[in-house]
């Protein structure tokens, strides 16, 4: 071990949370925050890498280095600065990347000597004192371009992308089929994650900077693309994100209580939940099942929780190991309460009169590997067994949102996604798209990596600029290489290396 | 794992390659920031990470800058490219930090990363892997541990891998102490 590091982070790994007896019974926030003096402490673990792998792993090029070197010495006005260049959702990615899962925490070179800096918690802190404690200015705009660039859909690739653009000087109208801005951030994920002031609060900043939303329109069925161009839009950027849920057709699915998971979390979200509560939508009992292995299945299994206090299991084909939901989640879930039963298959609904009265289960075994290396589950002859329950909920996956693709005629690829070409440009001229909606459903910090890489081509298609085309990842590559901004930081460390 | 390499800066700007006791390469830094691998035997690379007109996180290109015999491997042939983590060597896909099929995604958080050979990955060549497969290579996908990377390159960065691997094995070590465990 290194005598310069200290190994362990500062509070609880992956991060302090509160009492879970206490939290299921609510929409608190899971996560609890670190005082200043923690903060400080878990930043001061940074190496300050001259190559930081934790910036190369953010879709965002988030300057973490920066932050921990900033919040490390006290001064959070530089840190959220620094931080805010590139993230325009600083508060809201701080609480629902999962940072552990292939993102900055992971990359820390930190992994190889214990835990990796707490990331996710420095920035969440830096975010918080921002919004609570000490408004910051926005990061310098272009001159006025005279462009204009139309955003469809208002999720974090929209908003990602439509901040850039107007960072550029361009004139950007975001529009959103929903009342309030946020897409999946603000019906998808649930507030004991994202508390959605925090959205709010940075939608909010955007519109600041001079992007007008302008909510409560669908495209594709009040507006056409066509009549978006023709009213004085230079370019239009499609990012209507995930929304059509896989289709299943196991025999009962239509009786009353079997639910779409997707739609019941956006039910409980998109109007707050204290507004949900007052009038709730679904009668889900006591016995709860939910069928699916990825984050949304956590999500929806831990809202029914926190919304009947009844029995919630989780029903998943394959084995814990398989799960393409974050373990973190998977652990938070389990402290909560929510019962598993793995490698375990729905064959049928069953209920009288149309009402959803039990689930005949198939019992699965692990076979040989498909195409993703897990194993496929197979049903065990004979091993058939009931679960009787008053509601199950299905998240079995979505993909793109297909309605304005469909209605525009735009040319679809897998499963109803916009094609784009290397320059995300899509079939119809000065028509754009990007984020999930091209992509199929990822996480939001994705998705605005995506957003912007976008936003950088539409950039260059308006102001002719396509043959110098520098990607933003280039563009920071390019900068660490030659800024001078940490030459102090870095100045007795002159033996680290550049990146390679 | 029969080959064990251990990367570690040696000096300003120096890192050596050592198998057991023995050094078996150097990486130099170059003034066109590429970086120089050149192996005891006389062999040399080239290591960039710019490749097919654009630089990528977490993706490096290497090629034969002079070859120990010219009959095996020409000077200027690509020997290994890593594009998001994955790499494709004798028509085999490989993830660098991929979780081993079978094993809880949990105990790859921290610690060890895992060279995972990917079959049945449904993709022929590295540039055909779409987007969304490539966001969910961490999630989703698991392979055969092939290998596995650990320590930070100040201590000492271990590559250890099968013999499937081995005829790419300073390359691959090389790019993998670049990649993930410089400070």
């Amino acid at each position: 071990m290194c005598a310069y590091v200290k190994p362990d982070r500062v509070g609880a790994f992956p991060f302090p949370k509160s009492d879970p007896q206490v939290r299921k019974k609510g929409f608190s926030e899971v996560e609890q925050p670190y005082t200043k003096e923690e903060v400080m402490l878990e930043a001061d673990r940074c190496l300050r890498c001259g190559n930081p792998v934790c910036i190369d792993a953010c879709p965002v090029q988030m300057d973490v280095r920066g932050m921990c070197d900033a919040v490390a010495a006290g001064d959070l006005e530089t840190a959220f600065h620094r931080i805010r260049e590139t993230n325009v959702l600083v508060g809201v990615t701080a609480r629902c990347c999962p940072q552990l899962q292939g993102l900055c925490e992971s990359a820390c070179v930190m992994r190889w000597q214990g835990q990796p800096i707490s990331i996710g918690m420095i920035q969440r802190y830096v975010a918080d004192w921002e919004r609570n404690e000490s408004k910051q200015p926005e990061p310098e705009m272009e001159n006025e371009t005279g462009k204009r660039v139309a955003v469809i859909g208002a999720g974090p690739a929209g908003l990602a992308a439509a901040e850039l653009l107007r960072r550029y000087g361009h004139a950007v109208t975001v529009y959103e089929e929903l009342q309030t801005p946020g897409g999946t951030a603000w019906y998808g994920i649930p507030d004991y994650h994202l508390p959605k002031d925090v959205l709010l609060y940075e939608v909010e900043r955007i519109k600041g900077q001079g992007v007008e939303m302008r909510t409560g329109i669908k495209v594709g069925k009040d507006i056409t693309l066509t009549q978006l161009l023709s009213d004085g839009s230079d370019v239009i950027l499609v990012t209507t994100g995930s929304r059509d849920v896989t289709k299943l057709d196991t025999p009962g699915i239509n009786l009353k209580g079997v639910y779409d998971g997707y739609a019941f979390l956006e039910d409980v979200y998109v109007n707050g939940v204290t507004e949900y509560l007052k009038h709730p939508a679904y009668d889900l009992g006591k016995e709860i099942l939910v069928i699916g292995g990825g984050d949304s299945a956590l999500d929806a299994a831990r809202t029914a929780l926190r919304l009947t206090g009844g029995n919630v299991t989780i029903i998943y084909r394959r084995t814990e190991n398989e799960m393409p939901a974050d373990p973190i989640m998977v652990d938070e879930t389990k402290e909560e309460g929510v019962q598993f039963k793995f490698l375990t298959d729905p064959d049928s609904y069953n209920g009288p009169d149309g009402k959803l009265a039990s689930v005949t289960m198939s019992t699965m075994t692990l076979g040989a590997p498909d195409a993703t290396g897990r194993r496929s589950p197979e049903a065990v002859p004979g091993q058939d067994f009931e679960m009787r329950c008053d509601s199950v909920l299905l998240a079995v996956g979505r993909g793109p949102d297909s309605f304005l693709q469909m209605q525009s005629g735009l040319k679809m690829g897998k499963k109803n996604s916009i094609v784009v070409d290397d320059h995300y440009q899509t079939s119809m001229a000065g028509v754009f798209a990007a984020g999930d909606v091209t992509t199929g459903e990822t996480l939001v910090v994705k998705a605005m990596g995506h957003g912007r890489e976008a936003a950088q081509r539409v950039h260059e298609y308006l102001m002719k600029l396509e043959e110098k085309h520098v990607s933003l990842y280039e563009m920071y590559y390019s900068q660490k290489l030659t800024e001078d901004s940490y030459q102090g930081m870095l100045f007795d460390r002159e033996e680290k290396l550049p990146p390679p | 794992m029969v080959v064990d390499f251990v990367v570690q800066e040696s000096g300003k700007l120096r890192i050596t390659i050592r198998k057991g006791d023995e050094k078996v390469a150097d990486i130099r830094l170059r003034k066109d920031f590429t970086y120089g691998l050149t192996a005891s035997n006389g062999n040399e690379w080239t290591l960039s990470a710019r490749f097919g007109g654009e630089i990528r996180p977490f993706s490096m290109a290497v090629s034969q800058s002079k070859a120990h015999d010219a009959h095996d491997v020409t000077s200027g042939t690509t020997v290994l490219v890593i594009k998001d983590h994955l790499f494709l060597h004798n028509e085999k896909f490989y993830l660098l930090g991929g979780t081993p099929e079978g094993r809880p995604p949990k105990e790859v958080l921290v610690g060890r990363r895992y060279i995972c050979r990917l079959d049945n990955f449904p993709f022929s060549e590295l540039s055909d892997v779409d987007y969304e497969t490539r966001s969910k290579l961490i999630s989703k996908f698991r392979g055969a541990p092939v290998g596995e990377l650990d320590g930070l390159g100040k201590e000492g960065h271990h590559l250890r891998f099968f013999n499937e691997l081995e005829d790419i094995g300073l390359p691959l070590a090389a790019s993998c102490y670049l990649l993930y465990s410089t400070a």
